[in-house]
């Protein structure tokens, strides 16, 4: 591994350069928001904000993606070859917090299985290096990522690794992938051992500054015993069954599959669908398994901590803290955790 | 002809004809058309009349979808008030409209797309007059595009 | 400790609950985030103490006013007759959100026996994007109200400022600030807002050229990722099957397509026409910012100058949409 040094105004004309050669998906400034989104010829990639407000899997998985289209013929439907899903050009992903790096991993795990292989999904993740910006400062008092397995200067995941060391920036090529974008940075000397310890005790330091603790990993036990419970009936009252936590989860990847027709031209659409919509479970006959919030919820909490834990032997939260900020009735996660926690202590004593 | 090519001849052809999508109502105005057809009163041919049992019968969706899917011009008339074949279908239909026509206008779609009248089954002139009224008016916008959806 | 207002409702929760009177108290209580009140069901007398009431109390409760009635009589659906019971609904209610009570009443969801009205006089809620400049974009880490000020905390320290500066837009002009029926008043009413420049909004996007509308109303629908939580938050919005989840016909398109949000939109508001208090809700949890409040309110203008009514103010007035008179408007008719 190789770490260098680049200043910090430099980095910005990396960006630059980079968006110049191949697409660059990166956090923009728009208003009172920060985004994901491609850098355009005007745009400028924000480089001091504390995390964005949609999550960068909108990169490899989008809200609306047409899988294939189709024409309708007098000899029924025939397949159009779509030029625009055949590119092979490398992106860029630039500016990831760790917490979202490490939700590609989570992601992988769906999309990218033996059995079963997202064409689309993998396509993408393929040809696109991911460059991760560590946090130094935790972006937000709701961020939670050393609570289930992750930390702010986590690198897993990432082919390049950016962490900011006082004027400078510290630079990590941790991957072939990452090695190939190094001519963009220019020459540039490599980290001495100071500053690779400052870069550590600066970790450190942004550990401890995340004061949100919650038993991420201790609840499976509880939740595997506990399908029925009243803590169930406790937490969704309030839940409008709105998209917002789950369409903003870095991890969440449900989706649903349509074809719409416009004239003779068909397109198969692939949109987010998520277990907080009545209609995600709804059955032609009109009988809903999950027939209230509360199964919904439910259903929410365990996939995270129990059901991918069984799956792929991860928690898929990453902590990012993204429903709770915007969840709109303040249904907080941090606090149901910890709930279910503190009811497992509870029932400890009265069992022991 | 591909729907590219439709989609082109559309916007570059200087002889384009607006594609205008009329509801009415099974009484009155349909029975307008009817006469006009009978009485042999020309007028232009862009309009697609679609049936309803009443203007009451008109969801304003009908209206929003129609301009979504590729109508140029949307022409909705039933019978004249008083005279509807439901006593009152038309009236409360008249708030509908109303409610729906100020909206559109007021989020920026041009007044002219959608036009609203009421003609009587024994108005079959007047039903020649408007379409042809009806057809200048969105001539003279050129092709709708505002809301017209594209497959992404 | 509680404000006057807080004392009332909760002594009131507390006697409905024990006299068992309702099932169940819809309130607001204190959230995880600052200035952040989240809606809060409470069913038993000892949990009172957790209601509150100010400025950081955002939504219309009249939406769960709704559900938790249907849902429990939708629950009751097999049970025999004379074993069917009703389920009472107290609500901490607001101006907006008694005139969302009508507007259900109205539209015959519920009887007015099923839910007790505990009034509250309000000044307004705090406008989460507002909220944000002030804090210049940075992390509000803590914030508290003292009086008719906010004070908040970011990492820059600490702010001071008029709670008036923050408020929600739709509060800046209410002219019903205080329940519009009750059966109990937690307070002194207060002063209703002027209503002179309740629609000066309507009025300015009107005064521009027909493009720049479009292209406002289309940049504000492009913001939109179809969560629904504008839809899902209205308590006008209680259809059981919304034309936006229907599949056959599918009216709107599930994608993010410009004209598929724009469609929902326009169909959404439509729907809401004479049936908008303007509690701006759908608005504050609108997690992309969008203007959803310069189209709503249109509406409202519309319902007021053309058929002289306001969306849930009086129970004995029918809405718009369910009534017409021989002689309403008509300068759009052509020819007429
Ligand atoms: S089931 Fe729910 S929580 Fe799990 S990925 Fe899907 S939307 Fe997210
Ligand atoms: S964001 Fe909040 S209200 Fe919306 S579905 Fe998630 S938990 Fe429920
Ligand atoms: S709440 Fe906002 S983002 Fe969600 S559907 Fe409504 S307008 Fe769109
Ligand atoms: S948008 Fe219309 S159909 Fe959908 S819930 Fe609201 S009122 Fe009902
Ligand atoms: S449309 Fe919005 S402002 Fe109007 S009643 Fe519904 S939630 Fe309130």
């Amino acid at each position: 591994m190789k770490a260098k040094l680049i200043d910090k105004t430099a980095l910005a004309g990396v960006v630059g350069g980079l968006a110049a050669k191949m697409p660059v998906y990166a956090p923009v400034r728009d208003g009172r928001r920060v985004y994901f989104r491609f850098l355009a010829a005007e745009d400028e990639a924000c480089l001091d904000y504390g995390n964005s407000d949609n999550a960068p899997k909108n990169l490899f998985f989008p809200h609306t993606e047409t899988l294939m289209r189709f024409t309708r013929t007098a000899r029924g439907h025939e397949l159009v070859e779509d030029e625009a899903a055949n590119q092979d050009q490398e992106m860029v992903l630039f500016g990831v917090r760790p917490c979202d790096v490490r939700s590609f991993t989570l992601l992988d795990y769906v999309f990218d299985q033996e059995k079963y292989t997202d064409p689309y999904y993998v396509e993408r993740r393929k040809r696109t290096v991911i460059v991760a910006l560590a946090c130094l400062q935790p972006p937000a008092s709701t961020c939670f990522c050393t609570s289930v397995g992750g930390h702010p200067a986590q690198a897993d995941g990432a082919d390049i690794m950016i962490t900011e060391v006082g004027e400078q920036y510290l630079v990590e090529f941790l991957s072939e992938k990452g090695e190939k974008l190094a001519e963009f940075f220019g020459q540039l000397p490599e980290a001495d051992a100071k500053t690779l310890a400052r870069k550590e005790e600066l970790v450190e330091n942004a550990v401890a500054a995340i004061k949100t603790e919650i038993p991420g990993a201790m609840i499976k036990d509880w939740l595997d015993k506990n399908f029925e419970h009243p803590f169930w009936d406790q937490i969704h009252q309030s839940c409008l069954g709105c998209g917002t936590c789950t369409y903003l989860c870095p991890t969440c990847h449900c989706f649903d599959i349509r074809d719409e027709l416009e004239g003779d031209q068909g397109i198969r659409l692939r949109t987010w669908d998520t277990c907080m919509y009545a209609l995600y479970t709804q059955e032609t006959s009109g009988h809903n398994p999950r027939p209230s919030q509360k199964q919904r919820w439910r259903q929410r909490l365990m996939h995270k901590f129990k059901y991918f834990v069984d799956n792929f032997r991860e928690i898929s939260c990453v902590g990012c803290g993204r429903c709770v900020i915007n969840c709109p009735v303040n249904i907080d996660i941090r606090k149901l955790v910890s709930d279910i926690g503190r009811l497992m202590e509870a029932e400890e004593e009265s069992n022991g | 002809m591909s729907a590219e090519v439709a989609e082109k001849q559309k916007t570059t052809a200087t002889d384009w004809e607006p594609k205008i999508v009329a509801l009415v109502c099974n009484w009155c105005t349909y029975a307008g058309a009817d006469l006009a057809g009978i009485s042999r009163l020309q007028y232009p041919p862009n309009v697609r009349l679609i049936r309803l049992p009443c203007s009451g019968r008109i969801n304003p969706f009908y209206i929003v979808k129609a301009l979504q899917h590729g109508a140029d011009g949307v022409l909705v008339s039933g019978c004249h008030p008083g005279e509807c074949h439901y006593i009152s279908g038309n009236l409360s239909a008249r708030r509908k409209f109303a409610f729906l026509e100020n909206f559109l206008n007021y989020i920026g779609i041009e007044k002219d797309r959608t036009i609203f009248t009421w003609i009587s089954a024994s108005e079959g002139d007047k039903f020649a007059r408007v379409i042809e009224e009806v057809t200048a008016r969105v001539k003279a916008l050129g092709p709708a595009e505002k809301l017209v959806k594209k497959l992404s | 400790m509680p404000n006057n207002i807080e004392q009332k409702i909760r002594d009131e929760a507390r006697r409905l609950l024990t006299e068992k009177v309702v099932d169940v108290v819809v309130g607001y209580e204190e959230g995880t985030l600052p200035l952040l009140a989240a809606p809060c069901f409470i069913t038993a007398p000892e949990e009172v103490d957790r209601l509150i009431f100010d400025a950081s109390c955002k939504q219309n409760l009249a939406g769960y006013v709704h559900a938790l009635i249907i849902e429990h009589r939708k629950s009751q659906a097999r049970v025999k007759p004379e074993d069917k019971t009703e389920k009472t609904v107290a609500v901490i209610a607001r101006g907006c959100t008694s005139r969302s009570i009508v507007i259900h009443l109205q539209e015959r969801q519920y009887e007015r026996e099923n839910v007790v009205i505990i009034g509250v006089p309000c000044q307004g809620y705090i406008d989460k994007n507002k909220l944000s400049d002030k804090a210049s974009g940075k992390e509000i880490l803590a914030g508290k109200l003292d009086g008719d000020q906010v004070v908040i905390e970011t990492a820059a320290g600490e702010s001071r400022f008029p709670l008036e500066e923050v408020l929600a837009g739709s509060c800046l002009t209410c002219a019903w600030p205080n329940p519009v029926i009750s059966d109990f008043m937690a307070g002194e009413e207060v002063a209703p807002r002027t209503t002179e420049d309740e629609f000066a909004l309507v009025e300015r996007f009107a005064a521009q050229d027909e493009n720049q509308r479009w292209a406002y109303f289309e940049a504000e629908m492009n913001k939109c990722m179809r969560c629904y939580a504008c839809r899902n938050v209205c308590p006008s919005c209680y259809c059981p099957t919304c034309f936006a989840d229907q599949s056959q016909p599918e009216w709107v398109g599930a994608g993010i397509n410009p004209s598929d949000n724009q469609v929902f939109q326009i169909m959404r508001m439509f729907h809401m026409a004479g049936r908008c208090v303007d509690c701006g809700s759908c608005v504050e949890v609108c997690a992309e910012g969008v203007d959803l409040r310069t189209f709503l309110k249109k509406l409202d203008y519309d319902d007021l100058k053309l058929y002289d009514h306001r969306a849930g103010v009086d129970l004995e007035k029918p809405s718009p949409l369910a009534s017409f008179r021989e002689d309403d408007p008509e300068e759009f008719i052509l020819e007429p």
